[in-house]
Parts: C-alpha cells; structure tokens; sequence
C-alpha cells in the first residue's frame, strides 16, 4: 500500500518536472502575449488590430507574440494612423539552449514565448483629413523634429550609400561577423 | 506664388508649383525596431530621403515641387501655393531571427495637402511594406541591408500615395 502511494508520487513529480521543461523557459517567464499601449491625440479613436476592432484610445491590448501585428487607428475627420508591431528574439531563448533543449525550444516557437513584441507603446499624433468638420481639432502643426533639412536635388536616385545612411546607428551585438554570408 | 527663378533647377517643369514642407516625424522613438541582437536606429536622412522621395513623384506627374514653410506659418509667409506636408507616422522593421527568416520592415505615412490659406484639402495615410532576409554582416553591413528594406518600404508608400487620383487633383 505505502509502495503504490510512492509510485504515484514519483509520477507526479516526474510528470510535474516534464511539463516544466516542456513549456519552454520563454513561455513560462514570458507568456504567450504582451501587453501593447495604445494612445493617440486627440483620444477616441477606434483602434484595430490585424482588422479586429480593440477599442478606443487611450487602451492597452494584450496581443500574441507569434505573430507580426498591424494597429489601425481610425477617427472621423483625421488620417488614420497605422503602425506595425514586429517580432524580435527574446533573449529567454538562451533558457532553451541550457535547460529547455530541443522540446523547450519548439514548445517556446510554437507559443510564441520565444519571441518579444516591438514597440510596446504605440502613440499617435492623428492628423485632420479636411474631409469632415473636426470638433476641438488639434493644431495642424507639430513640433518638426528634424534638426535640420537640406535641399537635395529631386533627380537624384537613391544610391546604397544614402540608404546606408539611413539606418545610421545600428550596435551589432556579439554576432560574428561572417565573410560571405550575406542576405 | 514662388516665381520660376524659386524653383530648383532640378525640380522645374512646366507644370504648375506645389510647395513640399520639411518631412514632420510623429515617431516617438527613432528605434525602427531588432534585427538579431542589433538595435536599427533611423538617423534624420530617413526625413530627407521621404521628402526628396515625395518630390520626385510629384516631379513625375509633372509638377514643379519646391520647397515650403510648415503650412500653419505659410499665412504669412511669401509662399501662397499649395503646400503638400508628409508626416512619417512609423517605420519599423524586425524579423524574428535575422539568419533563418527575412526582416520585415513597414512604412506608414500620412501625406496632407493645404490650400493657400492653410486649410486642408487632402488627407490620406499609405503604407508600404519590404522584406529580405539579412543575414549576418558588420556593422556597415547591417546598415547598408537594413537602409535598403526600409527606403523600399518609403518608397513603395509614396508611390501609392502618387497613385491616388485625389492627391492628383488636390496638388494642381
């Protein structure tokens, strides 16, 4: 009788041990969805996510990690804003690669819970679209923040250096630099 | 209106002037996103590039763009045109692993054309996507990468938005 209850014992903490590497350390610590705040000027704009309507703004909505997410926000009188919400590793996949192994990993891809969501605040200046009358409509005119703009001839093609340019600040973490592996 | 001689010798046509203002940036943030471990920051040419990218296409439907004051001043400034104003509203790009998957990078702007008296007549919002796979690079590698799928992603918005009869005929 003592020996059957430590058998079961035993199963449940084995059990118990499985599920918790199954999981996948991104999905135990991370979970499945992250939290994405949603604000626009002025407020009470509808907010849609992947064509789903989320409410109005201000709102905070809990979105999957698995996937890439499109945020619409639509008022009468204004431009509609959109911004997309992308994907990026989480670092809880190193979790994987010393405890999860190969199950916690496919367990955290499958989840989602591998993945963070970026950027987590979506904030829109809504702009009027001379369309409909606008009641307590904003200024037509924010703050510039381009320092400072110069005059570049309109004939001229973009060239690999002025899209170089554009992403001027990019801190390449601890990736080895690969001769020949290129996209 | 600007006379002939206000009118870059790259942008004059025969057809008729519209003002293009100084590109407003409504992003919060100029991190455009993760590729990797790596942080992509947009730097101010992100604001050149879409606004030349908008002169070049109202160049090609024959209009001679040049360059204007923000519309909520242009009351009293000398430039009484129409005044075609580019709000970059996000630029983004990310890619859940910059070896295996391709980074997907998303333009959305918001193009407001305002008459002479500084009353919207136009507002619509684009956007354009690009994606392409990164890989592994230097720093200047990742830049050069990353730069193209985001001017592609500017670019594929601007020509919707060129391709929109109503910003024709709000523009002339």
């Amino acid at each position: 009788m003592k020996r059957s209850r430590r058998t079961k014992r035993s199963r449940r903490a084995l059990l118990a041990v499985i599920a918790l590497f199954a999981a996948g350390c991104g999905t135990i610590v991370n979970g499945t969805t992250e939290s994405v705040v949603i604000s626009s000027e002025p407020q009470g704009a509808m907010i849609t996510v992947d064509n789903q309507p989320r409410g109005m703004t201000p709102n905070t909505v809990d979105l999957s990690r698995k996937a890439i997410h499109t945020v619409q926000l639509q008022k009468p009188g204004y431009v509609s804003y959109q911004a997309t919400i992308n994907q990026s590793s989480s670092n809880w996949i190193w979790g994987d690669v010393l405890l999860g192994g190969i199950l916690g990993f496919l367990v955290d891809a499958g989840s989602g819970g591998m993945y963070d969501l970026q950027p987590t605040e979506v904030s829109a200046q809504l702009r009027e679209d001379g369309q409909a009358p606008v009641a307590n409509a904003a200024p037509a005119s924010g703050p510039i923040v381009k320092a400072s703009m110069a005059p570049a001839p309109i004939a001229k093609p973009p060239s690999a250096q002025a899209a170089a340019a554009l992403a001027s600040d990019v801190h390449p973490a601890s990736q080895p630099v690969v001769p020949g592996a290129g996209p | 209106m600007p006379t002939a001689t206000d009118v870059p010798t790259e942008t004059r046509r025969d057809g008729p002037v519209v003002g293009v203002a100084q590109v407003r940036d409504d992003r919060k943030s100029t991190v455009a996103g993760k590729v990797g471990n790596a942080t992509i920051n947009t730097s101010v040419d992100v604001d050149v590039y879409l606004e030349d990218s908008v002169k070049r296409g109202l160049a090609q439907k024959g209009l001679a763009a040049v360059d204007a004051p923000e519309p909520s001043v242009s009351a009293t400034s000398v430039f009484k045109g129409k005044i075609v104003l580019v709000t970059l509203q996000s630029l983004s790009i990310g890619t859940a692993d910059a070896i295996l998957f391709p980074a997907n990078t998303t333009a959305a702007i918001a193009i407001q054309v305002y008459d002479a008296n500084g009353k919207v007549i136009y507002g619509q919002a684009f956007s354009g996507t690009a994606s392409g796979r990164i890989g592994l690079h230097s720093e200047s590698g990742y830049e050069e990468a990353t730069g193209a799928l985001m001017s592609a992603a500017m670019d594929q918005a601007v020509t919707s938005a060129m391709g929109d009869p109503r910003l024709s005929q709000a523009v002339r």
